[in-house]
C-alpha cells in the first residue's frame, strides 16, 4: 500500500485543488452542498463532473447532461480493457470495488507499476494505496469548495489547475504518431467548435480526434 | 429530472463503462484489433479536447493572450521532457502566479 501511496503522491497534491475548483463550480451553478459532494462519490471523475454541473446550471435537458458526462468518461473503457487481466486475479469483492476508483491517475500509475510487479496480492494493495491517497484529498477538496463556494478568490488562479492537470495527463498518453494526430485534431476541433452549446465542442473534438487517429494508424493485420 | 437523479444516472453509467471489460475478463480472450485501436485513441483525443478548450477558451470565445498560454506551453514541455507530473504542474502554477495579475 505504501508503494502505491508514494507513486500517486505527486498527483495527490493536485487532487485537492481540482476537487476545490469542482466544488466551487458546482455550488456556483446552483447545486446544493449535498449534491456536489454526492457526485464526487458516485461519479469520481473531475472533468466529467465539472461539465455536468455547468450543464445543470445551464438547465440543459437530462439527456444532454448524462450523455456528455458519459462521453467524457468513455476513456475509462480503455483502462478497463487494459487492466482487466490484472483485476481478474483479484478476489471478486476487491475487483468490483476497485473498479469504481479506476480513474486516469490511478490507472496510469498502476499500469506502469504492474509491468514489473506480477504478484496479485501486491497489486491490489498497491492499487488501494494509490486510490486512498487520491480519493481522500479529492473528497476533502470538493467539500471545502462546496462549503466556501464563491468566497474563493480568483486571484489564486486555481482555475489554471484544471487545464494544467489535463495537459499533464494528455502528454504522456501520446505514445505514437497516430495518437499525436488524435490529440491535435481533438484539441483543434474542440476549440474551433466552441460555438456549439452545452459543451458539445468537447464531444465533437473527441469523436474527430478518435476518427483521425484511427485513420492515421496503419491497418491492423487481420488475426494478429 | 432532479439534479440528484441526473448525478446518480451519470454515476451508474460511468461505473458500467469502468466495469465493461473487467466484467468479461476471462471470457473475452482478445479484443478485436480495430476496437483496441479505437479505444487507444480515446485518452489522447478526449484529454486533448478538454485541455485545449480549458486552456484556450473563455466561455465560447478565444482567450486573449495571457499568462495561461505561456504556463500551458511550459507545462506541456516539462511533461514531454520529464514525464514528471508534480514538476510540470509546479512549473505551470509557478509561472501563472509569477506573471499573473
Amino acid at each position: 500500500m505504501g508503494a502505491g501511496a508514494r507513486r500517486i503522491f505527486p498527483l495527490t497534491i493536485i487532487a485537492g485543488p481540482v476537487g476545490l475548483i469542482y466544488g466551487v463550480t458546482a455550488v456556483e451553478n446552483g447545486l446544493s452542498e449535498f449534491e456536489t459532494i454526492f457526485a464526487s462519490f458516485v461519479i469520481m471523475a473531475a472533468a466529467a463532473q465539472i461539465a455536468l454541473v455547468q450543464l445543470i446550471g445551464d438547465e440543459s435537458s437530462w439527456a444532454v447532461v448524462v450523455g456528455t458526462t458519459l462521453i467524457i468518461n468513455l476513456r475509462f473503457a480503455l483502462y478497463s480493457a487494459t487492466i482487466a487481466s490484472t483485476f481478474a486475479e483479484f478476489p471478486r469483492r476487491w475487483r468490483f470495488a476497485l473498479t469504481h476508483v479506476l480513474v486516469d491517475q490511478t490507472a496510469m500509475i498502476a499500469l506502469r507499476e504492474f509491468e514489473t510487479e506480477r504478484d496479485p496480492f501486491y497489486r491490489h494493495w498497491f492499487f488501494l494505496g494509490s486510490v486512498l491517497f487520491f480519493v481522500t484529498p479529492w473528497v476533502i477538496g470538493t467539500t471545502i469548495g462546496a462549503l466556501l463556494g464563491g468566497e474563493i478568490s480568483n486571484g489564486w488562479q486555481l482555475g489554471f489547475a484544471v487545464p494544467a492537470t489535463f495537459i499533464a495527463l494528455v502528454v504522456p498518453s501520446i505514445k505514437n504518431r497516430p495518437m499525436l494526430v488524435a490529440a491535435l485534431v481533438g484539441g483543434f476541433v474542440a476549440v474551433a467548435a466552441s460555438f456549439l452549446p452545452n459543451g458539445l465542442n468537447i464531444i465533437a473534438g473527441a469523436f474527430c480526434g478518435i476518427a483521425a487517429g484511427v485513420i492515421a494508424a496503419p491497418t491492423p493485420e487481420p488475426g494478429s | 429530472m432532479s439534479p440528484l437523479a441526473q448525478i446518480l444516472l451519470a454515476g451508474i453509467g460511468t461505473y458500467l463503462i469502468r466495469v465493461s471489460f473487467i466484467a468479461f475478463s476471462g471470457r473475452l480472450q482478445s479484443i478485436p484489433p480495430r476496437v483496441e485501436l479505437a479505444l487507444s485513441m480515446i485518452p489522447p483525443a478526449v484529454l486533448a479536447s478538454i485541455a485545449a478548450s480549458g486552456l484556450l477558451l473563455q466561455g465560447d470565445e478565444l482567450r486573449g493572450l495571457d499568462e495561461w498560454h505561456i504556463a500551458g506551453l511550459a507545462t506541456a514541455l516539462v511533461a514531454w521532457r520529464t514525464k514528471n507530473v508534480a514538476l510540470c504542474l509546479s512549473v505551470g502554477m509557478a509561472i501563472v502566479w509569477a506573471i499573473g495579475p
